[in-house]
């Protein structure tokens, strides 16, 4: 059966009281742990308890070429309608980064950004084709990464009901023409943090359009044993943890040297210096050296457990639209060391009081200095980013603001339908 | 208020701004005001390694942007009969193109062209990848020298005294 006739005939009846979503993003599935996917699963789950909602996606499950995995046609994750679609071909990479070395650096026209943008894909026509045969079936699309082919075509296709959650950082994408329309027209903005708001705008002058800073909520954490976790790995004493992708991309060899020159620096002035834990997978060498030890990937109890025996987390990476490890932390009361260069994660450290931030080597070793000698100070930060998490990262805040904002939606669109059913 | 000495923390009621203000003022006491310089992770090195190594398959076209060169830059069998004199010039063209058989049978000029036409290729190619070697080459130069002032800059501190 293709996607297109499962679509047709197996949409949920709809619910007087309820909303018909549908969320588009470019990957979806359990198995899928990448921060955007990540994230409009953990938000599906939460907006599906309330209204009718379908998953439209595509094939691929890795980021990289798209490559199709998943069968097309229908399929339930977590007791969710999932349509996907055929990616159409896979990204070549050679000729992405070829396009996007032009649109990024140099001169192009409208055709060269439109080939770069299905280079970029995951190029998915038939996912498009469906989205604009069931535009008014569903009452409002909720778009997840402007960057991609899915979400700059599905909001295009559904304009007035398209609601987005941008996921954006401040790379040279988003400072591309193409993408000021999807930012004008959209129905209403779901961002990430202030900051992701505040480039957004700078760069489409979109003020008008509805919007809030909501984020996303995380799984609460399981009751911890700090012990065991030492005891498993072998840990004694304070330490830093990382925890992610081990990458150039995450700000990770900033880390190491940062970390082996603060190390050294402690030393000279007989401070006991924490060690540097790494739980994540690794895609770059990890210097040998006895204070560092790193995990591999671990699973989520560990996670937690390593977490709470923490000094502090440390999160080197110059990108992110949010950190959803940052909020594990505050979950757990432990506060933060993050790279100043980051205006997102700066800016939440920074209104939160959670933690601390560095710009240089030098900054990092005070920082980790003065973490390690004033446990107080740790408890205190910790206390603060909790609070934070408490006031502004729970689900009940998180889905008290999509309702907010799908109910202003809702009763513009009647105040805009009236006087044409009344005329008419 | 504060258990740390070289810190003022008021634990009730902290403000982290406050609290970078002082970190940041004992980092450049314990250490001179060690500069901000690119590693070779920020971004923008990053940025610029990547832009010049992914190379792509069209450099000898990036070459003619870069030159500013309009139209083919290489040379080929066309150019030989091309004229840019108005009318008279498509004259002369017209006439080339119907002499060019009898001038084949006399000598081939074809095969000089494309061997020229190789050797222009090659040249092109290798001035567009000594290109970005030079780059990426300057970027690293760069951090180095950059690192190497923060190295001297350390060690005149140390030698006089100041860094502790």
């Amino acid at each position: 059966m293709s996607s297109r006739s499962t679509a047709t005939t197996c949409l949920p009846a709809r619910l007087a009281e309820r909303l018909r979503l549908a969320i588009v993003v470019q990957r979806y599935g359990a198995e899928i742990s990448g921060g955007a996917e990540l994230h409009a699963r953990l938000i599906a789950q939460r907006l599906a308890r309330k209204h009718d909602l379908v998953v439209v996606t595509t094939c691929a499950s890795d980021y990289v070429t798209w490559r199709n995995h998943y069968p097309r046609g229908l399929s339930n994750v977590d007791g969710i309608p999932v349509y996907r679609f055929p990616v159409r071909r896979p990204r070549d990479p050679q000729r992405f980064g070829r396009l996007q070395e032009r649109v990024f650096h140099r001169q192009y026209d409208e055709r060269t950004a439109r080939a770069w943008m299905d280079a970029q894909g995951p190029y998915t026509p038939r996912m498009l084709r469906w989205i604009e045969h069931h535009r008014d079936t569903f009452d409002y699309f909720i778009c997840f990464s402007y960057r991609y082919w899915t979400t700059w075509r599905a909001m295009q296709a559904v304009e007035g009901k398209g609601v987005l959650v941008p996921t954006a950082e401040p790379d040279p994408a988003i400072e591309l023409p193409l993408y000021r329309a999807v930012f004008r027209s959209a129905r209403a903005i779901m961002y990430n943090s202030h900051e992701e708001r505040a480039l957004i705008r700078r760069h489409s002058g979109n003020e008008s359009v509805p919007d809030v800073v909501v984020g996303v909520g995380i799984v609460e954490p399981p009751p911890v044993d700090t012990a065991r976790f030492r005891a498993t790995r072998g840990v004694d004493g304070p330490f830093l943890l990382y925890i992610g992708r081990i990458d150039h991309n995450k700000g990770c060899a900033q880390l190491f040297d940062f970390y082996l020159r603060a190390y050294e620096r402690l030393q000279e002035e007989s401070v006991r210096p924490p060690r540097l834990v790494l739980a994540g997978s690794s895609m770059m060498p990890i210097p040998k050296h006895p204070a560092i030890v790193h995990l591999g990937r671990v699973s989520e109890q560990e996670k937690y457990d390593a977490l709470a025996a923490s000094t502090a987390l440390v999160m080197p990476s110059f990108y992110e639209s949010l950190s959803m490890v940052l909020l594990e932390a505050w979950a757990l009361s432990r506060p933060v060391v993050v790279n100043a260069h980051c205006d997102v994660i700066r800016g939440q450290t920074q209104r939160s009081n959670g933690g601390v931030w560095y710009r240089n080597s030098a900054e990092f070793a005070e920082c980790v200095r003065l973490l390690a000698e004033d446990p107080r100070l740790g408890v205190s930060l910790g206390e603060r980013g909790h609070a934070y998490y408490q006031a502004n990262y729970t689900w009940p805040t998180i889905d008290d603001k999509y309702e907010t904002m799908l109910t202003r939606l809702q009763a513009d669109d009647s105040a805009r339908r009236g006087p044409r059913q009344s005329t008419s | 208020m504060s258990d740390n000495h070289d810190y003022e923390i008021d634990y009730e009621h902290i403000d982290v701004a406050r609290l970078m203000e002082q970190v940041r003022a004992r980092a450049a006491t314990r250490t001179g005001n060690e500069p901000t310089f690119p590693t070779v992770d920020s971004p923008d090195l990053l940025q610029r390694l990547r832009q010049n190594l992914d190379l792509a398959d069209e450099q000898p076209y990036e070459l003619q942007r870069t030159l500013r060169l309009a139209g083919d830059w290489n040379i080929a069998p066309a150019d030989l009969r091309a004229s840019h004199d108005g009318p008279i010039g498509t004259l002369i063209s017209t006439v080339r193109r119907l002499a060019r058989p009898l001038v084949k049978v006399l000598v081939n000029l074809d095969a000089p062209l494309h061997k020229q036409f190789k050797i222009n290729l090659g040249m092109a190619h290798a001035i567009y990848e000594l290109t970005l070697e030079n780059a990426a080459l300057h970027c690293r130069v760069q951090e180095l020298s950059e690192r190497i002032d923060e190295l001297a800059e350390h060690g005149n501190d140390v030698s006089t005294g100041t860094s502790c």
